[in-house]
């Protein structure tokens, strides 16, 4: 009798086994579509990539299909620089680098100092570098071409978004690991010594930057998500960097070709949602609710091309999310698409 | 005749049915068989169950009762957590010799820190049938594991000693000595436990994406515990008296590998705990009053329980955490039960609690909850059936010292009825058990930083449970047995208290969010046999479904998704076959699949796995005059790194060997 029971429980055991086959690598170069970044939730390693082709495809888990490993654990942002994409996978403390043409990974830098992980949290690039805040309080410097660290600028805490203006990075220095006593400031390095050059007051918790086409730098100050509410802030090129608030809340910010600033608004408090259009030129606000979000659950971020704006809906931050389709010239609502887990950065892929 | 009948009914206080190996312990087993079938039993392990499966730790005991999960976030050291169909860590109290276990500020038992070298017996009592005399507070919240150490039960001999040394794989050893002696009116005992694990290994699981290859780093772990008990008994009148006093100290230094994260370098976080305590019991047997037969207990506790987080290489400005955090656990009580000839019981008791919270965070509470309860019961028994009905109120106060204001006072009820008609027919019985309990938010979900909220309201949970046994007709000295066991079961857990992100992905808060439904059942199957030419058999058998879903808002997105962490099917199997003095356990484990979030999809689905353990005893006082017992044996024969709670990988296959020295 006991063998039989065995013999059963061994077949759980074999049954148990079972696997879901990898998606196969896409082996055609030179796509166009977009690209989203899903965050993923710490600890669950579940970062990935969607790729939307331009017939309206969605391809998810698409860094593994193309790899065939995962991504890592919460992918934060990522730009296009070149013929390359930049990833940066703060957990996991590493920038992949992907060939834009192949979308395939080409190297993988590892951020660790003296056995420490960094944490690499934004990514901007100018010259023949890429620039990484990380969460040990350092810009780091890293060659395009050797994908080394070339040099490390101290800032502030816990550094944020960053951004270049006139030959200068700004870097919003957010103290988060500090909370509740953030940090309250954006250093400026100047990019030919790699020295602070300026050190400018914004308000509690900095966080996204964007900069127009006059260096005009633009400043999300978070707030304690309670009492100090969020703000935008405009640091004005043209005057040595004066600040003034464009008296809109803010929670990410993205500037298109036609120095449109699209703001969006998570509101904590109520849990409501909101798009707001900047005339980044005259500085003034063209609307203040560009769309109706109200079916929109936790706005992560935005994205605006020629014809399209782009809603990234985190769902609660434990759901899949969804890519949410705009017409951008009247913001009518057109379809959504499911993503992955809390997507959050959008780019363009066109080769 | 004195000295032995006080023996006895210690005994009887503590436990129903035998877990020791003595001959007063197995006449009392026989005086119990005359009993008829009792349904619902607690699910119960004996020192010999204990001895022969070896587990790590209590938790790996305990994942072997139907119906239980344990949250396994590693092997030894790693949080491990009960939850009881879908119900929460928080729904179930650890009572240790009587004594409940208190921590206000998680709410819950880690059961990887409690070793069972000092473990006589262990159960699981979900319908408040258990015979060990429990304190007011646990009998109120139900779903209780209670163990008693062998440190604390009686020795029947002038003095007994015990040890034992055991080294297994990854570098653990696990040390234990025992010393009890008999006294004139009583018995003292203390007892010396240290475990010192390295706890390095290589891994290589499976995730959604391919395999995670690495070595599991920062994982050492180091814990000694040190309990003495002393305990004295009289009799007057024929009304017997037993005051014990129990008190022990531990300390544990645990590293935190936390989970995998992909690329990334080990964490270097961890872990010291320090905790004490002193309990005082004053038991009663056979007062009588008016025809009621009365057994009560009164009884305090003491307990300490710091905690010192620290992370070397945290990004703040100060460049590192130092959180500490003391709590203080005092409770007072009185439980009586009383029997009016066979057919009526009456219990009822009252106790007071006070948790106090102190920590080295500014932003963190001092929190001070007052807690009174009060508890009534009866039972009578009809012709055909057993009907049981209690009521327990508990009234809450909470007073942040920190910044002098108190939270809304709370007053719960916990309504029970259990309707047991035990013989159906035959030897089949049945019973139908209601519940209605609830949990308070710990000072953690309350008041940790900007996650925690202070207007959480309890979270409730209704449980409705029909139950089936059926049992074979007893021999003498019990030489043969089965048993078989079917429950089917309906849950309703209202007000779940849940962790969501509010702010951001860093920042979450905690949250009344709706509720979870349970429907299931579990089947269990014990068959014993002793044979004549001294060999012995034991199967036991047990599977569950449970289907434990998000009933929170109909239309969501995990509306009706299986919990995460709950597995659907689980199932265990142990067999064990003696000769002599040779034993041989084969047990085997299945956790099936789960989901790492309440939505249910691919990207989140935990894959289920299946542990096999080979165990093997040597009882050298056999056929030797040497009083020593060895052990040895496999473990997760099959080497593949599991992972019960995504990116916290178990250990592969390990060894172990262990000798027993007893006297």
């Amino acid at each position: 009798m006991k063998f039989s029971i065995y013999a059963i429980l061994f077949g759980l055991l074999l049954g148990a086994c079972k696997e879901d086959p990898l998606p196969d690598s896409d082996n055609t170069e030179g796509k166009d579509g977009l690209l989203l970044l899903n965050e993923g939730l710490f600890q669950q390693n579940n970062a990935s990539l969607s790729f939307i082709a331009e017939d309206g495809s969605v391809s998810n888990d698409y860094f593994l299909q193309q790899n065939g490993r995962l991504l890592g654990d919460t992918g934060n942002d990522m730009i296009v620089y070149g013929a390359k994409v930049y990833i940066v996978v703060h957990a996991s403390s590493t920038i992949e680098v992907l060939d834009k043409s192949t979308l395939k990974s080409e190297a993988q830098i590892n951020l660790q100092f003296q056995g420490v992980n960094q944490l690499p949290r934004f990514v901007t690039g100018y010259g023949p570098n890429i620039y990484v805040s990380t969460y040990d309080g350092y810009v780091n410097v890293i060659d395009t071409s050797s994908y080394m660290v070339t040099n490390r600028v101290e800032v502030g805490n816990n550094p944020e978004g960053l951004v270049v203006s006139n030959d200068k990075i700004f870097v919003a220095n957010s103290g988060g690991l500090n909370s509740p006593n953030y940090d309250s400031t954006v250093s400026v390095i100047d990019l030919a010594t790699l020295q602070i050059s300026d050190e400018i007051f914004i308000g509690a918790n900095p966080g996204e930057l964007a900069v127009d086409s006059e260096g005009d730098v633009y400043v999300v100050k978070r707030g304690n998500y309670g009492t100090d509410l969020s703000e935008l802030f405009v640091l004005d090129a043209q005057n040595n960097y004066q600040k003034s608030n464009l008296g809109v809340a803010a929670t990410s910010l993205f500037m298109d070709k036609e120095d449109k600033l699209w703001i969006t608004h998570l509101n904590y408090g109520n849990n409501t949602n909101n798009v707001a259009l900047v005339d980044a030129q005259q500085e003034t606000i063209l609307s203040s609710a560009y769309i109706d979000a109200s079916d929109i659950q936790s706005l992560y971020g935005v994205f605006v091309d020629e014809d399209y704006l782009y809603c990234l809906d985190a769902r609660g931050f434990t759901l899949s999310g969804k890519l949410k389709k705009y017409l951008k010239s009247t913001g009518e609502f057109l379809e959504e698409l499911d993503t992955g887990l809390n997507p959050n950065t959008l780019v363009k892929i066109k080769n | 005749m004195k000295l032995i009948s006080t023996i006895l009914l210690i005994f009887c206080s503590s436990v129903l049915l035998s877990q020791g190996d003595s001959t007063e312990v197995k006449t009392f087993n026989e005086v119990q068989i005359i009993r008829p079938v009792i349904p619902e039993q607690p699910q119960r392990f004996t020192t010999e169950d204990i001895e022969r499966l070896q587990p790590l730790d209590l938790g790996t005991m305990l994942q072997s009762i139907p119906s239980v999960s344990i949250k396994n976030y590693g092997d030894v050291g790693g949080l491990k957590t009960l939850s009881y169909r879908g119900m929460g860590a928080q729904h179930n109290v650890l009572m240790v010799n009587g004594f409940s276990v208190s921590n206000a500020q998680t709410g819950m038992a880690d059961y990887s820190q409690v070793p069972v070298e000092n473990v006589s017996y262990i159960e699981h009592d979900v319908f408040g049938r258990s015979n060990i005399l429990p304190t007011v507070g646990a009998s109120m919240q139900g779903n209780v594991v209670s163990i008693l150490t062998k440190g604390r039960q009686l020795n029947y001999s002038k003095q007994s000693v015990l040890a034992s040394y055991g080294i297994s794989s990854f570098g653990q050893h696990d040390i234990f000595a025992l010393y009890k002696r008999k006294l004139k009116k009583g018995a003292f005992g203390i007892d010396f436990n240290q475990r010192f694990y390295q706890g390095d290994y290589t891994y290589n699981f499976k995730t959604f994406g391919g395999d995670v290859k690495g070595v599991r780093e920062n994982n050492a772990y180091q814990s000694s515990f040190l309990n003495f008990n002393y305990i004295r008994t009289w009799e007057k009148n024929y009304v017997y008296k037993v005051f014990e006093v129990l008190g022990g100290y531990a300390h544990i230094a645990n590293e935190l590998p936390g989970a995998v994260l992909l690329y990334a370098m080990s964490n270097d976080e961890e872990l010291n705990s320090e905790k004490g305590y002193v309990n005082l019991s004053l038991q009663s047997y056979n007062k009588k009053v008016k025809g009621w037969s009365i057994r009560s207990r009164s009884y305090a506790s003491f307990q300490t329980d710091n905690n010192q987080y620290l992370d070397p290489t945290y990004f703040n400005s100060a460049g590192f955490i130092d959180h500490r955090y003391q709590n203080f656990t005092h409770y007072y009580g009185h439980y009586a039960k009383a029997e009016k000839g066979p057919r009526y019981k009456l219990n009822w008791g009252g106790e007071f609690e006070n948790n106090l919270l102190n920590s080295n965070r500014a932003d963190f509470a001092a929190p001070n909850r007052l807690i009174g309860k009060a508890l009534t019961a009866g039972e009578v028994k009809f012709s055909k059936y057993i009907v049981k009905g209690s009521l327990g109120a508990r009234f809450v106060l909470e007073h942040n010292r920190g910044n002098n204001t108190w939270r809304d006072p709370i007053l719960a009820l916990t309504p029970e009825l259990l309707v047991d008609r035990p013989f159906l027919f035959r030897n089949v019985g049945a019973f139908v058990w209601f519940q209605r309990s609830f949990r308070l938010p710990n000072f953690n979900e309350l008041y940790y930083s900007q996650i925690g909220n202070i207007a959480l309201d309890p979270e409730k949970v209704n449980q409705l449970n029909l139950g089936v046994k059926w049992h074979s007709k007893y021999t003498v000295k019990n030489a043969y047995a089965q048993e078989f066991n079917a429950n089917v079961f309906g849950n309703l857990i209202e007000d779940k208290i849940l962790a969501i992100p509010t702010k951001n992905l860093f920042i979450w808060s905690m949250q009344n969010i709706g509720q979870v439904g349970s429907l299931g059942g579990d089947v269990s199957y014990v068959y014993r046999k002793k044979f004549r030419n001294n060999k012995y058999m034991q199967l036991n058998v047990n599977y569950t479904y449970q289907r434990v879903v998000d009933l929170s808002e109909r239309g969501s997105a995990t509306f009706g998704h299986q919990i995460a962490y709950i597995p659907e099917h689980s199932a265990n199997f142990s067999g064990t076959f003696e000769y002599r003095n040779v034993g041989m356990t084969h047990s085997l484990n299945y956790i099936g699949a789960r989901y790492a979030l309440n939505q249910n999809i691919p990207q989140n689905r935990v894959d289920g796995f299946l542990t096999y353990d080979i165990n093997l005893s040597l009882d050298l006082r056999w056929n030797t005059k040497l009083p020593v017992r060895l052990n040895a044996g496999v473990k997760n024969v099959g080497g593949k790194n599991y992972q019960y709670v995504k990116s916290f990988v178990l250990q592969g296959r390990s060894y172990y060997i262990k000798l027993i020295y007893e006297i």
